[in-house]
């Protein structure tokens, strides 16, 4: 085997650690360059990732498989990280003497999340979950005269630990019955007991935290409030794509369809989900919040295409998790610039935006209809996928949930549009967004419209990701 | 002789609309202009009118002329724009045109000086095309598109003085009141294209001939007389044409004589083929008509207006005509329709000759002894009268006799009693005016004045029609009329002496009561009126149809309407707010479960688990078992 | 269509010229608007054609609630209830499209989009029904079908002229243009099942609409409620399933198309100078302002179906078309001309005629840029009307195709 193929992560621990220790080395001031040194590194892992793409190798006895499908979420990852990086600058000026630890942590983070989208293994995804999750519970807490984000950070914390100790469990019951926790040699060992479905179903249950289906949701919005708003960006992309990317692989290669009708059981869940997130939005007054009863819908929609279990249905779920990274992180950069500018995260400090800074309100609104799924957005092109592939494969009830559900989340959207364009403000003095932030939301917006008007490269990836599947 | 006309006969119609284009895109700022230009397109019209019937009387034509070009045309559906010249067109075209020509010469002087005098020319060059196209028709696509726009330019006109409320509401009503009958039109046409997939007049013809459902024929002839019965304002829907004198009076006189009414007739007369293929509707005609002819003139007899009275005897006499087509007569209808269309637009004309003097007063009782100071105007208006009650030799003592002749011979007594005695109220109700008004002992006006010649020299042409125009159709003239104006199988009926006599006798025995109730006032008006109160006012109040619809218009459509609005919003639109009121307030409830508590949020995962489980689980069993 | 559209796009243009504030994202809106139709209706590919049509609502909901105006409901309700209602009619159509995609792998063995291959391939008749019934409430809820209108008086009243104009005019007849094209071209077993139903909820529409037209005031609700009355002779004609009634339909959407523009046009000018719609409010405007009051006569004539304008042509080809299919509806149908006679020439009266009122004195006529609409839409009614073969040619060819689909077709039920 060779080295070479690991180099993502290697670079990526690497990076981590040399931030962290950056910040006990430069004097304050000079912690200004941690930013661009932090994106520039993941800009050139983005190359590095880019160019091991179609690379197909089994390491460690499979514990651990370099991929298309692993390296389309690594790729993702990155990218989710520099977006973040990129807006999270003035937000941070703040916290000047602990910025090292952000950066720092932000890496560890992605580095869990890269572990977890190529883990061949059930204990090796746990560990990459585990570090991710910690990072986390670190990043929510980040500020730390903020009752809220303290109170957000316990929070995850506490349930955190719950959903691992119940993802744990599984992976402990399935080992019962299997003998392996390799991935790839379940489906051979599988047979139909009992304490193999209850396995199943914890395995499930630890996956739908992180991804806040419902009835696993509750901690989200909570979280979502009080953690900085670069981290809940990265939370609800990152962590959630995770996830993803670790079910898909464990639930297809796994557990075979024919023995026990998983998809049924996640059609329903993801059903609720969507409903229950939408209607909760609608009547949500601060955008954070709104934003994450957003994300737990769209956590919903993404499921449909792991239900369908098809081709359009997994390309859906990777291009849609693909082009969620854009759409989201243009919204939450925009309500970072607004926090940063207000001081506020309710929904009326929009007011007036787009009089106030007409490009941030555009790209707020091209991005929350993305999320809404309006053509010519890429979000169109993403439900479009997962729907067929769930109409192919005979749930057309879920597809109406789902379609109905998302023309109505397009109320809440507009309602964020509606403050922009005619609410009105007192304070109307223009808002320059920082450089950083700016190329962060122009890069959104060209994600998003690009993908929505040309999906064919990115839809071509995601073709070659899922050939390990077919 | 004059075969090149037939070539030019669509310059008839196109000539008043082109005028109608150019002053409604470019000389609209030049009244005087217009006007010309109004007058020459219609008197070129006229004068090709005259060739073509002199074509067709004089020159022996035997077949009827066609000509058509495409003009809405799909698989299944073809409509054409046509001409059909036979007899019965020609008659009209030089009725329409001559008549249009004339009242367009007269309301130069009685329009003068209004602000809308080039929109006033321009409304009637649309109104005389349309009409021309109407008659020049070769199918009932053509016939309904002119037949509109007949509706449209009237709209115009008697709305022209759009200022006054009542004209207004005078024109909604005339246009509205149309649509009904034409709504039966439209769908009469319909059926005919459905059943016989043509509209062409000669087409339809040979297929009717051979077409077997009688039940379908009546159902579409009544759909069909619809139409006229709206257009030729017929019982129950004439309840427009007394208000459409809110109109310029010269308007008036060519909506009664000469355009709109006629159009009704004609249709009736062009179509003769299919309502005549069915006795009963034939029948039911012949009832409407006598009905209405009853019906107005009683209504004639008490009004006080002298336009509204005018009016009604134009109902009553569209009354005849349609009476005479029920009966069989259709070559005595027609021909009662020309010479009506003359003597009738020149008492209309005149009595705009006497408004106009006076100022604009209609009130007959306000008038009196005005023969001194309007010689012309008076002369000519008893000329009129006289032809209208059917004095011999005048035009309308001919017509009318062709039509109770048709009863009386045609075995129709009943209706045949009902003409006389409607032949008897109208003599005596326009000698009633004509007493009043013109001689009469009241004090007079003392600002009366004789209109000018622009004005009476119209008159004067039309009194001469009006005395001459019967002729045609005379025994003297051998019934020239009927040889053009006819259709397979018509019965003509010999001049019958006794039918003469008593129809003479009865229009004198009118006009001498009225000359004593009025004149001489041996009987007291007045008092009978007192003493007939309750009919008095019944008959003044037009039998209280106006109202009834009126009443009926309020409750039923505008309380549908309301009712509808109300369910639209409570309802339909009720429905779609409480669903998203629903919706939203769903999102509400399941907000509370947002606690903000780690053991609540926790208890809720675990609970999902176990749910998840067990649900699992009971489908397992089921499974198994 | 195309026509159509750059008719309408080229005059809303004008239209509007007078928005002095926020002028810049105004026109952009409207040129997305603009655009969005355009391709929905150049398009052959289903998924185009869906993105087009979805890209124009939220154009239309900005622009409503920056531009529009209140009076009965709030702008912002209008915008939302607007824009809400037809994006979940429109996911009925999604949920149509996307099967049918998938469908069509099934049957053709390779999935597509392409209308007409997709026309080519021969459905099981349940599927079709199926199809059929989600297309018609999609594109019926976007062509205001009874009972799916509610969102579109009260969007018209709240939206800006220029919206209303294009929405009216051209927006609404995409779902016809869906219905024919896609609806009865690919699934004519389907249309053939559902199409009575719908014949009976379009004479809903016609009837149902023109007797509310009666009790308005606002004279943005009478043309709203106006346009729902029409679409219903569209739907008819589209539901009766033959050559004629189709061609009808077709004529009919170009023909409201010119007319709504204009009276939206008409409608919009006065309001910005007199800053009132209510017909009460109004009257005797004919003395002051002869050629608003001439636009009005044309669009108020055409609405009610006069010949000599374009809509007569429709409606009487609809009438005949629908006529053969469905007797007692049609006569149902056309008894609406009287009910839409009374309202137009009620508020026309009401409006324009009667005593000059001095209150309104100060109103200018139209001038300059202001006579583009009444131009352009005037002339258009008017030529379609008079020469109405020039149009028919032009329809002709895009129908052809439709002929052999509907070849063999029985309407299924009696009406």
């Amino acid at each position: 085997m060779s080295w070479t193929l690991l180099s993502v992560e290697i670079a990526l621990a690497a990076l981590g650690s040399v931030l962290l220790m950056l910040g006990l080395l430069l004097p304050e001031k000079g912690r200004r360059v941690m930013q661009p040194v932090a994106v520039i590194a993941l800009l050139g892992i983005l190359i590095l990732g880019g160019g091991l793409y179609t690379a197909q190798y089994s390491l460690f006895n499979g514990n651990y498989q370099i991929d298309p499908f692993g390296s389309f979420f690594k790729l993702l990852f990155v990218a989710a990280g520099i977006l973040v990086i990129l807006s999270a600058g003035r937000y941070l000026e703040r916290f000047e003497e602990r910025v090292n630890e952000f950066y720092s942590f932000m890496i560890f983070a992605l580095l869990g999340m890269v572990v977890m989208a190529s883990a061949g293994e059930l204990i090796t995804l746990y560990i990459g979950l585990e570090l991710m999750t910690v990072s986390f519970y670190i990043l929510t807490a980040y500020l730390l005269q903020d009752k809220l984000s303290a109170e957000a950070g316990l929070k995850y914390l506490i349930l955190g630990a719950l959903s691992s100790a119940i993802l744990l469990f599984g992976i402990s019951l399935v080992y019962a019955v299997t003998g392996t926790t390799v991935i790839a040699d379940m489906a051979a060992q599988f047979s139909m007991q009992p304490v193999m479905i209850a396995g199943i179903i914890l395995i499930l249950t630890g996956f739908a935290f992180k991804i806040s289906l419902v009835p696993f949701h509750m901690w989200a919005p909570d979280i979502y409030q009080g953690a900085p708003i670069p981290v809940t960006a990265f939370l609800a992309v990152g962590s959630k794509a995770a996830a993803f990317a670790a079910m898909v692989r464990v639930f297809v290669i796994a557990f075979p369809v024919s023995t026990f009708d998983w998809p049924l059981l996640l059609a329903i869940l993801a059903a609720i989900t969507i409903v229950v997130g939408n209607l909760i939005a609608l009547v949500q007054t601060d955008i954070k919040r709104l934003l994450a009863y957003s994300s737990i819908a769209q956590a919903g929609y993404i499921i449909v295409g792991l239900v369908a279990y098809n081709t359009y249905g997994l390309k859906g779920v990777l291009f849609y998790a693909m082009l969620y990274v854009f759409s989201n992180m243009g919204a939450f950069a925009a309500a970072t610039i607004v926090e940063v500018e207000t001081g506020s995260t309710d929904i009326k400090a929009f007011n007036g935006l787009a009089r106030r800074s007409p490009m941030v309100a555009a790209i707020m609104t091209v991005c929350m209809l993305s999320l809404a799924g309006i053509p010519p957005t890429a979000g169109f092109v993403g439900k479009f996928y997962l729907f067929s592939g769930a109409i192919q494969a005979d749930y057309l009830w879920l597809a109406f949930v789902g379609l109905i559900m998302s023309m109505i989340s397009v109320y809440y959207y507009l309602k964020v549009a509606k403050a922009m364009y005619i609410g009105t403000n007192d304070d109307v003095s223009a808002i320059k967004p920082g450089k950083a932030v700016g190329a962060a939301l122009w890069v959104c917006l060209a994600g998003t419209l690009l993908f929505g008007l040309y999906p064919g490269p990115l839809s071509n990836l995601a073709q070659v990701a899922i050939q390990i599947f077919l | 002789m004059f075969a090149w006309s037939l070539e030019l006969a669509w310059l008839i119609v196109l000539l008043p609309f082109a005028a109608f284009a150019l002053i409604g895109l470019f000389l609209h700022r030049w009244p005087r202009l217009s006007a010309y230009l109004s007058i020459l397109a219609i008197g070129l019209s006229f004068g090709l009118s005259v060739l073509v019937a002199a074509h067709v009387f004089l020159g022996g034509m035997q077949e009827t002329f066609e000509v058509s070009m495409r003009w809405l045309a799909m698989p299944g559906l073809n409509v054409d724009m046509g001409l059909l010249i036979d007899g019965l067109t020609a008659v009209m075209l030089i009725v329409v045109t001559s008549v249009a020509l004339l009242v367009q010469i007269y309301s130069w002087g009685y329009m003068h000086g209004d602000p809308g005098f080039s929109s006033y020319y321009a409304y009637q060059s649309v109104f005389a095309g349309a009409m021309l196209g109407l008659v020049l028709a070769n199918n009932f696509g053509q016939l309904f598109v002119f037949w509109e726009l007949v509706g449209l330019a009237s709209y115009l006109l008697i709305g022209f003085w759009f200022g006054r409320h009542s004209a207004k509401n005078a024109a909604v009503k005339a246009f509205i009141t149309n649509r009904v009958g034409d709504f039966g039109l439209l769908l009469g046409i319909l059926f005919l294209q459905i059943i016989f997939g043509t509209l062409n007049f000669s087409g339809l013809a040979a297929e009717v001939a051979g077409y077997t459902n009688t039940a379908i024929l009546i159902v579409v002839s009544i759909l069909l007389l619809a139409g006229p019965i709206g257009k030729s304002a017929q019982f129950p829907l004439h309840v427009w044409l007394p208000d459409a004198m809110e109109g310029p009076t010269p308007v008036s006189a060519l909506i009664h004589a000469a355009t709109m009414v006629a159009a009704g007739v004609y249709l009736i007369a062009r179509a003769f083929f299919i309502f005549s293929a069915t006795p009963e509707v034939m029948m039911l005609i012949a009832v409407i008509g006598g009905f209405t002819a009853l019906f107005a003139a009683t209504i004639a007899l008490v009004q006080n207006d002298i336009k509204r009275i005018l009016a009604y005897s134009t109902l009553s006499q569209l009354g005849y005509m349609v009476m005479a087509m029920g009966i069989g007569a259709m070559t005595a209808g027609m021909f009662h329709l020309m010479t009506h269309a003359f003597f009738k637009s020149l008492l209309f004309l005149a009595a705009g000759s006497v408004i106009h003097a006076i100022a604009g007063e209609q009130d007959i009782w306000k008038m009196g002894r005005l023969k001194d100071k309007m010689p012309i105007t008076t002369w000519t208006f008893v000329i009129g009268a006289l032809a209208l009650a059917g004095i011999p030799p005048l035009s309308g003592f001919w017509s009318k006799d062709e039509i109770l002749l048709g009863a009386f011979a045609g075995g129709y007594t009943g209706l045949y009693l009902l003409g006389t005695l409607v032949a008897f109220m109208t003599a005596f109700y326009m000698f009633r005016l004509i007493f009043v008004v013109f001689f009469g002992s009241g004090k007079g006006v003392e600002k009366a004045h004789e209109s000018p010649p622009v004005m009476t020299i119209p008159l004067i042409i039309l009194a001469v029609m009006a005395v001459i125009a019967g002729f045609v159709g005379s025994p003297l003239m051998d019934y020239a009329f009927a040889r053009f104006v006819t259709y397979p199988g018509a019965v003509h009926y010999e001049a019958s002496t006794m039918v003469i006599a008593i129809s003479s006798l009865v229009a004198i025995a009118g006009i001498g009561l009225a000359w004593a109730i009025y004149q001489k006032e041996w009987i007291n008006h007045l008092q009978m009126r007192e003493r007939f109160s309750g009919i008095y006012t019944l008959l003044y109040n037009k039998y209280y149809i106006d109202e009834l619809y009126h009443w009926l218009g309020q409750r039923f459509v505008y309380g549908t309407a309301k009712a509808l609005f109300w369910f639209d919003i409570y309802v339909v639109n009720g429905l779609v707010n409480g669903l998203a009121a629903l919706t939203g307030g769903a999102g509400k409830v399941l907000r509370y479960t947002e606690t903000g508590q780690v053991q609540t949020y926790a208890a809720y995962m675990l609970a999902g688990v176990i749910v998840i489980v067990g649900l699992v689980v009971l489908a397992g069993f089921a499974l198994l078992i | 269509m195309l026509l159509l559209t750059n008719l309408i796009g080229f005059s809303a243009v004008y239209a509007s010229w007078k928005v002095a504030d926020r002028v810049k994202e105004f026109f952009s809106l409207l040129l997305i608007l603009i655009t969005g139709v355009m391709g929905t209706f150049l398009t052959t590919d289903l998924f185009i054609f869906f993105m087009f049509y979805e890209v124009v609502v939220i154009p239309i909901y900005l622009l409503v609630i920056m531009f529009g105006s209140s009076k009965r409901v709030t702008k912002e309700y209008a915008g939302m209830k607007l824009t809400i209602y037809l994006l979940i009619g429109s996911a009925f159509l999604l949920v149509a499209l996307v099967a049918l995609f998938v469908k069509s792998k099934a049957i053709l063995g390779f999935p597509t989009m392409d209308m007409f291959t997709l026309a080519s391939a021969d459905f099981p008749i349940g599927f079709q029904i199926f199809e059929f019934v989600l297309m018609a409430l999609g594109f019926g809820t976007l062509l205001s079908m009874f009972p799916f209108h509610a969102w579109s008086p009260d969007g018209y009243a709240g939206a800006p002229t220029a919206v209303s104009m294009i929405h009216a005019g051209v927006l609404k007849k995409i779902g016809g243009y869906g219905l024919i094209r896609i609806g009865l071209m690919i699934l004519p077993g389907g249309a053939a099942y559902v199409a009575p139903i719908i014949a009976v909820l379009a004479l809903g529409n016609v009837v149902y609409a023109a007797f509310i037209c009666l009790s308005q005031k606002d004279l943005k609700y009478i043309v709203g409620y106006s346009s729902v009355s029409h679409m219903g002779y569209v739907l008819i004609g589209i539901a009766a399933l033959n050559l004629i009634s189709i061609n009808g339909a077709i004529i009919m959407m170009f023909a409201h198309g010119v007319m709504a523009a204009l009276f939206f046009a008409m409608i919009g000018n006065l309001y910005e100078k007199s800053h009132t719609r209510n017909v009460d409010d109004f009257g005797g405007l004919a003395h002051q302002m002869p050629r608003l009051a001439t636009g009005f006569m044309i669009a108020g004539l055409a609405s009610l179906g006069l010949p000599g304008m374009v809509n007569f042509i429709g409606e009487f080809t609809i009438f005949v078309g629908a006529f053969g299919t469905y007797k007692v509806l049609t006569i149902l149908a056309v008894s609406g001309i009287i009910f839409t006679a009374l309202y137009i020439l009620r508020t026309l009266g009401a409006v324009l005629f009667g005593p000059r009122r001095p209150e309104w004195d100060h109103l200018q006529d139209l001038k300059g840029v202001e006579m583009v609409p009444l131009l352009v839409l005037g002339a258009a009614i008017l030529i379609g009307g008079i020469a109405p073969f020039t149009l028919m040619d032009l329809i002709n060819l895009g129908v052809g195709d439709l002929v052999a689909q509907l070849g063999s077709l029985q309407i299924g039920g009696m009406f």
